[in-house]
């Protein structure tokens, strides 16, 4: 465990001592302003959301939330995409995968990393639900489970992202990739479920991501998102140590 | 070479070697993934089975109220609910107001394993669900189906046979028989109109039929109205020709009777002409004599024009003689003329025989015989110009055509436009037997069009849930004056109870029965000569109809009991109310304010029944024995008897105060006033809210807390105090109250004086001294008491008479902002409150809706204050972020 803490704080460093952690996080936060003090107006695609603070709006982050589960995925991808990809391209792999660390240990120092950053992000979003809290009465229980659900919602998203760099020494190509498996299991499968028919509807949204969101959003705790989350989470963590494993006999 | 050889040869088994390690690793890999994938996914199944769900909201604002997950439990069988939010409204945006019901949809699915949703938001989505309820309504409405269909081919078959018979007739000889009585015409335009009737008709259905889901009862009536008015002409057509195929045979026979009537009256007048002697033949010596001798023949003549037109009248019977050309002579009927002949010369008959007394002058006589010289062979030649007529007469309605021969002979045999008519009775008699489409596929073709509603599909039932029910405006006026954000008309999310409520009513027997109890005399049939009032109080039992189907959506029953007993029938009044459906239902009674009585003066007999204390003492005995009832009433206008103004009385007054405790103040009305910017201090009355007087400070009572965002309006209400020193044990719960320190609020006690101030723009105040009564008070009670070890419970409502039908089916008028009025949706939330009231009273409060979560919304936030919010945090945040970025980059460069 100590080792996987090493690398994570290592990957931390990295982030911090390249120009990508604050590039990300400017771009986090000006979205995440823009559509909290602003709205989004997008006429071509009948997007059309009103600014989540303004005079006698509710009181609440649940729309910038819902907003945000669509954003992150595009936007963990970018942070993710080279936490492999890199070490890949410029060679470090070999040295990594010769010291004497497992590969699960990589993969988990590396999610770890991205995660404390992305947690970092989040928190950074805090002074928005100050405001919340200093212009109305916000219910801190939908707040808080609003909160966790884009704890488990990012660890998700990262560990996609996170399996998607392991699959190429390209950056880009891996945040694409991360960016198209996020972007089918989100608004791909909303489109999906809109099209089929009811019956089929109801078990196509249970793969959406979103589906199980929303529920924290709304404040309501419900161990299928919980488990859901962690289990998807596990699962892809799972499949990048296999991927990682798999350069050792390919 | 050699070398080369034995290289491949060692090489070999190394690659076989390293290909089959590679293979088993890839292969352990597939296998390990694949087991990790049925993990995740038997995990997920058995968490999605196995769950625990924890709503941690505090305001409650996203999740389903308890009463809504109560009702969801006793729901066995599979749900869908399918929202069709697809207005294009600027104020009914789906964006808007979809994701809260898609929210809350989810919520019930999640909640339930066997109910399915779905959003629709597309108008093919919405096409798709259309063309399924068409199928389910189709099925149901076959025999609907059926007699559009005959209509259709009824068209087909018919126009052309219209076609035939409007051409017949328009070929019809000039001058043939029938043209006396102008019919060729009016029968060609009756075939015209017939198909173009039904075409009409065919082509509307066509187009109605093209409709998502067409309104078929609508189309029958339609269908109904159309071929029952066709038949009714063509009936019409049919019976004139066959009385008048009659005509010829019987004038042939009555020729002789009339031409020697009208023979008669003509020779009688040469008599009398003959005896008076010629213009200028001179004057008699015994004008006496000659007088005599003609007033016997001048009444004779009166006579026989009066026989000439009876017998002109007889001949013509009720038939369609009447409308011959030739029966009038210069527009003036033939027995008319005959008549007025008549009358005339008994009027010289009279004259003559008045000359005949002795005491006459002889000059008179002789300028009376020298007048009747002058007149007399007038009417002479009048009578001969109408003998002619008769015969015109008869010679034109002897004289039959061959055509019209050959029309008379069908018609004479019934037989004419019968191929037409028979069909027509045919498919109306089949229409008449129509089966009513259940009460579900009606409001599902009544609602389905609106824009925004939610569609319940249960079984083979269906239900609508309108824009308005989900999302019902919110109370707007009880905002502090100047806030006007709170003055607009903002929705309230209502989802959750209308969807469940909705849903419980779908699949559940009622649970409870409302008596409506009365004291009514409307009379069955009210003839106009009879004039006899309805008796009836102030809130008509009739006028209850929108009332009645809300309970009965709420899924309660309503049934009747009419406390009135005609006089001398006192064993037929009831003296309970009727027994209740169902054994387990438990019965309220809603109890309409009693008509007051107004008895006859002393020695006068009593006109029926009037109101007394043996109802209030049936009533008394039925809440006693535990059935609880709900008292409408409110503020009673005062009657003006002999230039007096008396109180009205109301009935149950007197039993409330008394046994429970509760003054109803119905001579007090409760107005609603704004603060007056002329006056400081004083108010003023927008007219609107005389009527419209918006209201919902309930209390957190379990009955009204629900109803505290909701905007309701009342009319006619008054206060209700409790009684200072009552002893009856009655505990009373405010459920409406005006609370202290509501200035603007108060109840007014001379209605008459108030009117005046107000038309003539005088500032408002309460008067204390003249009978007003200021706040607190309540418009709405509950009381409970021990009767004999049992619980009694009443709720009083003294806002009756706005759960009237004209209340509640007509648009609230509200003054704007820019002073003028406009409509708004009417406010059928009243009636939420007697729902309520039923349900507590029957100790279902789990049932009472929750009502829209009331939540804080952002202050108002000034643009100086916004601006530099979204300059701090919008922009100077992330460039902060990026300018550490820039930082950390140049420390490390260097």
């Amino acid at each position: 465990m100590r080792k996987v803490l090493i690398l994570a704080k290592r990957e931390l460093s990295a982030y911090f001592y390249s120009p990508m952690a604050y590039v990300v996080a400017a771009m986090f936060l000006l979205l995440v302003g823009v559509i909290f003090l602003w709205g989004v107006q997008i006429p071509f695609l009948k997007i059309e959301m009103e600014p989540v603070f303004r005079s006698g709006a509710e009181s609440t982050l649940r729309p910038l939330f819902d907003v945000l589960a669509y954003g992150l995925a595009v936007v963990v991808p970018l942070l993710t995409m080279r936490l492999v990809a890199e070490e890949f391209r410029s060679g470090t792999i070999e040295t990594l995968m010769t010291a004497p660390v497992t590969d699960a240990a990589v993969v988990l120092g590396k999610f770890i990393g991205a995660f404390v950053l992305y947690l970092l992000l989040l928190v950074a979003t805090g002074v928005f639900f100050g405001l919340v809290v200093v212009f109305g009465k916000p219910d801190w229980g939908v707040a808080g489970m609003g909160y966790l659900g884009m704890v488990l919602l990012g660890a998700m998203y990262i560990s996609v992202g996170l399996f998607a760099s392991t699959l190429t020494r390209h950056q880009l190509v891996a945040g694409l990739i991360g960016i198209a498996i996020l972007a089918f299991f989100t608004g791909g499968l909303y489109l999906v479920v809109q099209t089929v028919p009811a019956e089929y509807a109801q078990a196509v949204s249970k793969l959406n991501m979103i589906t199980y969101f929303s529920d924290f959003s709304r404040g309501v705790f419900d161990t299928r998102g919980l488990v859901f989350f962690l289990t998807v989470t596990a699962f892809f963590l799972f499949i990048s140590v296999k991927v990682l494993e798999s350069r050792r006999w390919r | 070479m050699a070398i080369k050889q034995k290289k491949s040869v060692s090489d070999k088994p190394k690659n076989r070697d390293q290909k089959v390690s590679r293979r088993t690793a890839g292969l352990n890999v597939v296998i390990s993934i694949a087991a990790a994938a049925a993990l995740l996914i038997i995990v997920n199944v058995i968490s999605n089975k196995k769950n625990y769900r924890c709503d941690m909201e505090v305001f409650g604002r996203y999740g389903l109220s308890d009463s809504a997950e109560k009702i969801l439990e006793q729901i066995d069988q599979p749900v869908r609910l399918t929202s069709i939010y697809t207005s294009t409204r600027s104020d009914r945006k789906p964006q808007e107001y979809l994701p809260r019901l898609r929210d809350m949809m989810e919520e019930i699915a999640r909640q339930k394993d066997n109910v399915t949703v779905v959003n629709v938001t597309s108008d093919r989505a919405k096409a798709e669900v259309l063309g399924r309820l068409r199928r389910v309504l189709d099925e149901a409405a076959s025999d609907h189906r059926a007699i559009i269909r005959g209509a259709q081919v009824l068209d087909g078959k018919q126009g052309q046979q219209y076609d035939t018979l409007t051409r017949q007739w328009a070929k019809y000889r000039p001058g043939g028989w029938l043209e006396q009585f102008a019919l060729p015409k009016e029968i060609e335009a009756v075939m015209r109109a017939g198909k173009n009737d039904l075409r009409e008709m065919t082509m509307k259905l066509r187009q109605d039929l093209s409709a998502s889901l067409p309104d078929y009862p609508d189309m029958v009536r339609r269908v109904e109205v159309t071929l029952a008015e066709l038949q009714g002409r063509l009936v019409g057509v049919s019976s004139r020709l066959r009385h008048l195929s009659t005509v010829p045979e019987r004038a042939k026979k009555q020729r002789q009777v009339l031409t020697s009537a009208a023979a008669a009256v003509k020779s009688a007048l040469a008599k009398a002409s003959a005896c008076i002697g010629r213009e200028n033949s001179p004057l008699p010596q015994d004008s006496l004599k000659v007088l005599k001798s003609f007033a016997v023949d001048i009444r004779a003549v009166a006579d026989s024009a009066q026989l000439a037109a009876t017998q002109l009248d007889r001949f013509a019977g009720d038939g369609y003689v009447r409308y011959a050309r030739s029966w009038r002579h210069k527009k003036v009927s033939l027995p008319r003329l005959y008549r007025r002949i008549s009358g005339d010369i008994n009027n010289i008959a009279d004259q003559a025989e008045g000359l005949i007394r002795p005491a006459t002058k002889v000059a008179d006589r002789q300028r009376f015989i020298t007048d009747a010289r002058q007149v007399v062979p007038q009417y002479l030649a009048a009578a001969g110009r109408v003998q002619t007529a008769v015969n015109t007469l008869l010679d034109e309605l002897t004289k039959l055509d061959k055509h019209t021969q050959k029309i008379f002979a069908q018609a004479k045999q019934d037989n004419y436009l019968q191929a037409q008519i028979k069909p027509l009775a045919e498919l109306l008699e089949q229409a008449s037997k129509v089966k009513p489409l259940p009460e579900h596929l009606n409001e599902l073709i009544e609602k389905i069009n609106q824009d925004n509603i939610v569609l319940i599909e249960i079984g083979d039932k269906t239900g609508v849930i309108g824009f308005d029910e989900v999302w019902p405006l919110k109370a707007g006026q009880q905002a502090s004056p100047g806030d006007k954000d709170n003055q607009q008309d903002k929705r309230v999310f209502h989802g959750d109870s209308a969807l469940c409520a909705k849903m419980l009513s779908m699949t559940a027997e009622p649970f409870a029965e409302v008596v409506l109890t009365f004291f009514e005399d409307i009379p069955e049939r009210s003839l106009p000569y009879q004039q006899q009032r309805p008796m009836v109080g102030p809130i008509p039992s009739p006028l209850l109809r929108t009332v009645r189907e809300r309970l009965e959506k709420a899924n309660l029953e309503v049934t009747e009991w009419n406390l009135f007993r005609k006089p001398g029938r006192a064993k037929e009044s009831k003296e309970g109310p009727p027994l209740p459906k169902r054994k387990d239902c438990p019965q309220v009674l809603l109890i309409l304010p009693p008509p007051e009585p107004s008895p006859m003066p002393r020695g006068m007999p009593q006109q029926g029944s009037q109101w007394s204390d043996a109802e209030v003492e049936k009533v008394r005995k039925v809440i006693s024995r535990r059935t609880p009832a709900i008292f409408l009433t409110g503020f009673l206008r005062p009657r003006y008897m002999a230039g007096m103004t008396m109180p009205a009385r109301y009935g149950f007054g007197d039993y409330l105060r008394k046994d429970w405790g509760i003054d109803v103040r119905t001579a007090l009305r409760v107005i609603q006033t704004k603060p007056d910017s002329r006056a400081p201090g004083k108010f003023k009355l927008e007219v609107v809210q005389w009527n419209f007087m918006p209201l919902s400070s309930f209390t957190d009572h379990v009955i009204g807390k629900p109803l505290q965002v909701r905007r309701m309006y009342w009319y006619n209400a008054c206060p209700i105090t409790a009684v200072s020193d009552s002893k009856t044990g009655a505990i009373i719960k405010d459920i409406l109250a005006i609370p202290k320190g509501r200035n603007e609020v108060w109840a007014i006690s001379d209605i008459e004086a108030f009117i005046e101030k107000v038309e003539q723009r005088d500032p408002l105040e309460a008067d204390p001294d003249s009978g007003d009564l200021i706040p607190p008070f309540a418009v709405a009670v509950e009381a409970t008491k021990q009767i004999e070890n049992e619980q009694a419970r009443i709720i009083v409502l003294a806002v009756g008479e706005s759960f009237t039908d004209y209340y509640l089916q007509n648009p609230v008028f509200k003054l704007s902002e820019d002073g003028t009025i406009a409509p708004e949706p009417p406010p059928v939330a009243d009636v939420d409150l007697l729902i309520n009231s039923v349900y507590h009273l029957v100790g279902r409060d789990e049932y009472i809706g929750a009502g829209p979560a009331i939540v804080e919304p952002i202050k108002q936030i000034a643009p100086g204050t916004m601006l530099n919010v979204k300059i701090i945090f919008g922009l100077a945040w992330p460039i902060l972020m990026f300018a550490i970025g820039v930082v950390v980059m140049i420390v490390r460069k260097r």
